[in-house]
Parts: C-alpha cells; sequence; structure tokens
C-alpha cells in the first residue's frame, strides 16, 4: 500500500484519515475505470456492425435489441455514452450527450474518488475550507456549477491575486481539473479528466484538450553547449565540496540564463565522479535562445530529447566525462525534469552510470531511470505550482516510484512564485527540513568530496555561428608590434562611428600633407575634402578602443587627375588609386596606439576619445594627451539621415620614406546626415592635430556632411609598404 | 493474413456474451461501492455529500446492470431470428 510521504508536523488521527480516505478513493476510481471500459462497449455494440445489418433484415427483433442498449445507455440510471468509444458515430454522440450536459455514469463515479481525495488533502489543508474563498471555489467546481466557479475564481484573483490564489489551491488543483473536466460540457478534455483521476499521463491539457505537443513543438533547436567563465562575482560562491545545500547554492549561483555546471569530485582513493548542476526556466519571455524557458520545460515534460537534454549531453562530452562515469545529477524545475529524461535514456545509462538523481520542484512523476538502481530523490513544496504540471499532486492516490525518497511538505509561504524558487527550497531545506536534508547527503556520499574542477557550460537552443559570420571569418596572420602580438586583419565586431567631412581649402589641405610633390588632395572646385573620423570600437581584435583620426582625401599616388575620387569610390576598394591620407591619430590603447603607428604607418598619439551617437545627435570629443583637457569636439544636432551604402575605404599612412596603404573592408551601410548643424570646436591646445584643423580653418566649422553608424562591423588589413 | 469472424450469429452471441458479462461486473461495482459509502459514512472527513452521492452511484450501477441484461436478452431473441 502507497503511504503517502509526511513531512512538517501531522497529528497521528490525521494521518490515519487521510490514508483511510485516499485508501477509499484509489478503490473506488477504479470501479470508474471499469464502468468507463463497459459503457465504452456497450455504445459499440449499439452500433455493431452484426446488429446494424441484421436489424434492417429482422427489424421485429433488431430494432427492440437497439432500442434496449439505447436505454441501458441514456435512462437517467443509464451508463451514459462512451467518448472512449471507438471512433465513429457512436464516439460523436457521446460527445454530443456531453455537450448537452449529460453525465456518464463512470464520470460521477470519478468525481466522488476526487472529492474523496480532495477530503483528504484538506485534513492537512485546513486553509482550503477554512478560507471563504477557497471553499467558495472548491464547493462550486464539485458542484459542476460553471458560472459560480467562474466567479469564485474571479473573487480569489481579485483578492489576493493570481498567484497567490492559485498557490493557494495548489495542494487540490490537480483533483480541481479533473473535476472540471469531467464533469463540464466540453468532451475535448476527459481524456485529461481521467488521467488526472487515474495516475496515468497527461497527453492534452486538461482545460482544452488541446494536445501537449503543439506547445512542445515551439522548444525547436538542436542544442548548442559553450564553456564559459564564471564571474567574479559568482566564482566565490561555488561550492568546493560536495554536499546538497553545496550543490543547490551553484544552482542559485547560475541563476537561469543557460548555464548548467558540471564538478568533478574526487574520493581519498582517487576515484573521480561527476556532478551535473541543472537550474530551471528564467522567468519572462516564454521562449529565448536558451533551453531554460517556459516552452523548453513544457517540452521536457513530456518528451525526452529536447535541445535542454542535447545540449547537457554535448556539454558533458566537451567537459570529457569518461564513459562508465559515476554520475549525480542536480536539478530544480526544468533542471530536474531534463535531467531524468537523460537519466531515462537507455543509451545514457549505458554509457554512463547514473547513481544519484536530486529533483528539486520538478514535475517527474511520469518518468523512470533507465538503470533500476539510480537512487532517486524529490522535493516538492506542496504549494508549488510546477511539481503538478505532470498531473500528481498532494493528493494523488497513485505512486508510481515507491523506491524514491520523497519529500512533500509545506511551509509558511504559500506565494507563488516564490515558493518555486531555488532560494525558498534551499531556506527549507536548510532549515525546516533537516531531516530530509541528511538523509539526501547521506545518499550522495560518494559524492561529498573535494571538487577537483568546475566548469559552466553556456547552453544554446541551436549553434550560433561564429560572432560576424561570414564577414568576419578571414584567415589571420600573426604580426609582432612594441605591445605584443596581433593578429590581422584587425577586426571590428563592434563599433559605433562618426565621420564628419568638410570641404576646406585645398592649399591649406596641402601644406597639412606631407610635403611631397606627388601627393596632391582631391579638389572639390577649389576646395578639398577632409575627414574627421571618430570611432567607439567596444568589441575589436585589439582589445576594445577609441579613436580619432583627421585624413586628407587624396588622389593617385603616382597619376593624380582631378576628380579621381568622385569616380574612384565607385571602384573596389583593392583596385582603387585614391584614399584618405592620415595626418593625425589619437586612440586610447597602447596596443592600438602600436599597431596604428608600426602596421599601418601612422602618426599616432595616446588621448581620450569619447563617442557617443544618438539618432540625430552627436556628443564628440578628443581631450588633450598632456592636460586632458577639451582638444577637440563637435557636439549637437546632425539631422535627418538616409541610409546610404556600405564602401570600403583605403587608407594612407606615410611612417617614413615610404607611404603604406591599408584597406578597410565594411559590412554594413551607413547613416548620411546631409544638413548637419553642429559646429567643430577647436581648442586652443598647441597639440598637432588642434593645428591641424586651425590651419584648415576648421576652428567653429559646420561639416559639409556627417556619415554615422551603430554595430558597425569592418576589418582592416595590414600596411603594404610602397615604393612612393 | 485473413482474419476469421465468424457467422453474423456468432458475432451476436459475443455481444450477448460481452454484455451479460459486463452486467455482472457491474454488479459488483455497484456491491463495493455501496460497501464503500457504508464505510465511508461512518470516515471522519469523508463529507456527508460524497457518501450520498456514491451510494447514487452504486444504486444506478445496479439499474444500469439490470438494463444491460434486458438489452442481453434482447439481442438472445434476435440472434434466434436471424438463425432461423
Amino acid at each position: 500500500m502507497y503511504e503517502h510521504p509526511a513531512h512538517g508536523p501531522q497529528d497521528d488521527a490525521v494521518r490515519a484519515a487521510q490514508l483511510e480516505l485516499r485508501d477509499r478513493a484509489r478503490e473506488i476510481v477504479r470501479a470508474a475505470e471499469e464502468v468507463l471500459e463497459i459503457s465504452a462497449r456497450t455504445t459499440a455494440a449499439l452500433a455493431h456492425p452484426a446488429l446494424t445489418s441484421s436489424a434492417l433484415r429482422h427489424p421485429a427483433t433488431g430494432l427492440p435489441a437497439q432500442w434496449a442498449l439505447l436505454r441501458a445507455l441514456t435512462s437517467r440510471q443509464g451508463l451514459g455514452f462512451a467518448v472512449k468509444a471507438p471512433e465513429g458515430l457512436m464516439r460523436r454522440l457521446g460527445q454530443a450527450g456531453e455537450v448537452f450536459g449529460q453525465e456518464s455514469l463512470a464520470a460521477l463515479i470519478a468525481v466522488s474518488s476526487l472529492r474523496l481525495r480532495i477530503a483528504a488533502t484538506t485534513l492537512e489543508h485546513p486553509e482550503l475550507l477554512e478560507d471563504p474563498g477557497m471553499r467558495r471555489l472548491t464547493e462550486a467546481v464539485v458542484g459542476d456549477r460553471d458560472l459560480a466557479s467562474l466567479r469564485a475564481l474571479r473573487a480569489l484573483i481579485k483578492d489576493r491575486g493570481s498567484q497567490q490564489a492559485l498557490a493557494g489551491i495548489t495542494p487540490i488543483m490537480p483533483e480541481l481539473f479533473a473535476i472540471r473536466a469531467l464533469l463540464d460540457e466540453d468532451p475535448g478534455n476527459d481524456e485529461a479528466g481521467w488521467a488526472l483521476a487515474t495516475g496515468r499521463d497527461l497527453t492534452v491539457d486538461p482545460l482544452k484538450g488541446i494536445d501537449v505537443q503543439h506547445l512542445a513543438g515551439l522548444d525547436a533547436g538542436e542544442g548548442a553547449a559553450d564553456p564559459v567563465e564564471l564571474s567574479a562575482l559568482e566564482q566565490p560562491q561555488i561550492a568546493r565540496a560536495g554536499t546538497l545545500l553545496g550543490y543547490l547554492r551553484n544552482i542559485a549561483a547560475l541563476a537561469t540564463d543557460g548555464r548548467i555546471l558540471i564538478q568533478d569530485v574526487r574520493d581519498p582513493d582517487g576515484t573521480v565522479r561527476y556532478v551535473l548542476q541543472a537550474p530551471g526556466m528564467a522567468a519572462g519571455k516564454p521562449r529565448n535562445d536558451s533551453p531554460q524557458d517556459f516552452v523548453g520545460a513544457w517540452n521536457n515534460l513530456f518528451n525526452n530529447d529536447s535541445p535542454y537534454t542535447r545540449g547537457i549531453r554535448l556539454a558533458m562530452e566537451q567537459h570529457g566525462i569518461p564513459d562508465g562515469a559515476e554520475l549525480a545529477l542536480i536539478g530544480h524545475s526544468e533542471g530536474g525534469i531534463s535531467l531524468m529524461n537523460l537519466a531515462q535514456d537507455v543509451e545514457f545509462s549505458t554509457r554512463y552510470r547514473v547513481t544519484h538523481i536530486v529533483c528539486i520542484g520538478s514535475p517527474i512523476d511520469n518518468k523512470t531511470p533507465a538503470d533500476p538502481d539510480s537512487w532517486v530523490a524529490t522535493v516538492t513544496n506542496q504549494h508549488d505550482l510546477v511539481p503538478i504540471l505532470d498531473g500528481r499532486g498532494t493528493g494523488s492516490v497513485f505512486n508510481p516510484h515507491p523506491d524514491w525518497y520523497e519529500v512533500d511538505y509545506t511551509d509558511a509561504t504559500h506565494g507563488f512564485p516564490q515558493c518555486h524558487t531555488i532560494a525558498r527550497y534551499l531556506a527549507n531545506l536548510e532549515h525546516d527540513l533537516p531531516e530530509a536534508r541528511e538523509r539526501i547527503d547521506a545518499a550522495l556520499t560518494p559524492y561529498r568530496h573535494p571538487v577537483l574542477r568546475s566548469q559552466a557550460y553556456q547552453l544554446k537552443d541551436r549553434a550560433h555561428p561564429p560572432q560576424g559570420y561570414p564577414f568576419m571569418t578571414v584567415p589571420t596572420t600573426p604580426a609582432a608590434t612594441s605591445a605584443g602580438p596581433v593578429e590581422l586583419p584587425v577586426r571590428y565586431y563592434d563599433s559605433t562611428v562618426a565621420v564628419a567631412i568638410f570641404a576646406v581649402d585645398a592649399q591649406a589641405a596641402a601644406r597639412v600633407l606631407p610635403g611631397l610633390s606627388w601627393l596632391r588632395p582631391t579638389r572639390v572646385g577649389r576646395k578639398a575634402l577632409v575627414a574627421l573620423s571618430w570611432y567607439e570600437h567596444r568589441c575589436v581584435s585589439l582589445g576594445p578602443y577609441s579613436e580619432l583620426s583627421l585624413a586628407v582625401l587624396v588622389n593617385d599616388l603616382w597619376r593624380p587627375r582631378p576628380y579621381d575620387v568622385l569616380r574612384d569610390l565607385l571602384r573596389r576598394a583593392d583596385v582603387r588609386r585614391t584614399g584618405r591620407h592620415v595626418v593625425d591619430l589619437l586612440v586610447t590603447t597602447p596596443e592600438a596606439l602600436a599597431v596604428g603607428r608600426e602596421i599601418w604607418g601612422q602618426p599616432g598619439v595616446a588621448a581620450p576619445v569619447e563617442v557617443q551617437v544618438a539618432g540625430r545627435r552627436v556628443s564628440l570629443l578628443a581631450r588633450d594627451p598632456e592636460h586632458g583637457g577639451p582638444l577637440v569636439g563637435l557636439t549637437g544636432a546632425i539631422g535627418p539621415a538616409t541610409r546610404v551604402p556600405q564602401v570600403d575605404s583605403v587608407l594612407y599612412g606615410r611612417p617614413d620614406r615610404n607611404t603604406v596603404r591599408t584597406m578597410v573592408r565594411v559590412q554594413r551601410g551607413m547613416r548620411l546626415h546631409p544638413a548637419p548643424r553642429a559646429r567643430l570646436l577647436v581648442g586652443d591646445s598647441d597639440q598637432q592635430l588642434a593645428r591641424h584643423l586651425r590651419e584648415l580653418g576648421l576652428a567653429g566649422a559646420r561639416p559639409l556632411f556627417v556619415m554615422t553608424a551603430d554595430g558597425y562591423l569592418a576589418r582592416r588589413s595590414g600596411g603594404t609598404v610602397l615604393p612612393r | 493474413m485473413s482474419t476469421v469472424l465468424g457467422t453474423e450469429t456468432d458475432r451476436l452471441q459475443e455481444l450477448i456474451a460481452s454484455l451479460t458479462a459486463d452486467a455482472l461486473r457491474l454488479d459488483t461495482r455497484g456491491r463495493e461501492l455501496a460497501v464503500q459509502a457504508a464505510g465511508l459514512a461512518l470516515l471522519p472527513g469523508a463529507p456527508a455529500s460524497c457518501t450520498a452521492a456514491l451510494d447514487q452511484q452504486a444504486g444506478n450501477c445496479a439499474a444500469a446492470a439490470a438494463s444491460l441484461r434486458t438489452a442481453a436478452e434482447a439481442l438472445a431473441r434476435h440472434a434466434a431470428a436471424v438463425a432461423a
């Protein structure tokens, strides 16, 4: 005989009465099941081909026989049509009968069983009857009064909020759902009602009878796992020795952002065992790109294979867990379901030895580990809604796993989701359930040893391509600089860019360029064009940095022609002859400075650069490298923008006697602001950039146009030294 | 592969046997429910309305069993007419 686990203070007389009520409920529902089968057979007999065809030939005896069967089903004391009858006319008749409010005898007997289950639970939870709101709801559901049920639920929710109201009735929720499904006029949910009443697995949802696979199908993806480092804040929270509370604290530290933890523990004789720790689903959106979401939890509840289980397998492969290794699986909520799914997989259980499974707040009663020797413990707060999703709640009279160690308790917190959080379970096990904690810890003895290694893995629903793929997926070559080795091309994965183009006097532009007869600024009438470019590189292969450069647009270095640049801009960068000659460069990190000077041949200086682009406004500032005061700034409105296609760049630098040419390839287009109002402010510093800007007459100048971009992707090649 | 279904009369006889057996089962279940209802009446915590409902359902099982027997008899007369 199944004895419901009891944790928490309970009077012996109450417990005895509970057991008696539950035993009788179980017997009664068995009777209901048999009556249902009889009802289905009688319904099928009415439509039996031998009877229907012979009754046409012998109506004098055939019709009375059919009438007698019909009476057995439909009279006031009859069986009622069974919606469980084989598919066909009779099943439709049964469904129609239910729609018009005719209850079957079997359903009514099952409801009696469920009412006894509720009565047994209310002995342990007297608040369910003492509270007027909950009593009203329970009585209305049991009495099959739909409108009254709705009103009672609405009043309960209005009184205490939906989560509190649901948590309050959680101990009897499976029974209420089952009664509603069996008595309401919707034949679609009868299957769920019978599953809840008889302890079978749910295949449809109990409210509307919708196939559970519809929602489960949204949890798509092949699963992926990448090793990740724990943050400096998380590292100290990770347990160094294996205990139940330690493992649960690890799960709490991981939160629910898609990560799991694998720990290696070594016992004194040198055996290494592995502990997989898996958190539950994240609150918020029902779908995210990790398997720890609502649709993932639903999928794991009804299916064994999911992105979560596939992700855990990949993490185990990467961790190097050898075949035959002993595993303890510790999971909270969806994590527990996923780990149990793995444990019930024969191939998994053959490859590894799943010795222990501990599931906290997980609905896993419809699952069984493939290895019969696996030791299983479940911990469930009776007011937690999540563990009853498998259809087995506090009042269940069926125990599919009599050999499991089950902790089914209640505490003063009846609030949901608080009572489902790992923090609450942790606190309960630490302070309120010492006996249960010690029992589980005792079982986990083989894993209660120092932790050799802790590795977190980020799980995803599906594998993602490398960052910037395919644009950034290019061969790289190492290059040495005074700041250390770098890879070329330099890859910029995420940058904010603002390029201000000014029209300046062509003679002045020529003066800021190196004094070479063949190096001529591109002219537009009497003007030349210069570009003042601010960049904030947030993610770059050199490490994040910011930069400001001043460059003059120059013609072909060998055969300069007027208007070269306009024609040349239409050409690919690798065949372009014009470009921007960088005359000043400010950067914020030593690595960027070294690459700028030594690879690209540009006159770099280390200085603070600040870049902010927000729609139609910019706030761009470079500070003096000597005293930190404002050196050059462009702040204000830059006006509306239009999108323009991406244009690769050719940059020139001249570190000594040769010119260095580099190409910048970009992936995304930019925004062109044709009518900026902001004006350039140039400080009175003697720094070269400030001097050049003053010489170009740009102090207080308004740009001809500004180009901006966010999330800018670019890669910049190594420099090619030209014989020029 | 073929399935032997027998004659129409054979199939009607099977139906009669099934209905008769089910009537017997219903009688048994009805008596069990009546015993359960009587036991619950003495059990603290069992709702009185539940006991009354079970008692009524036990009576309905007996009534349904009687209806099934009636149907089985009618079917037997029909089977005889078909066989004749």
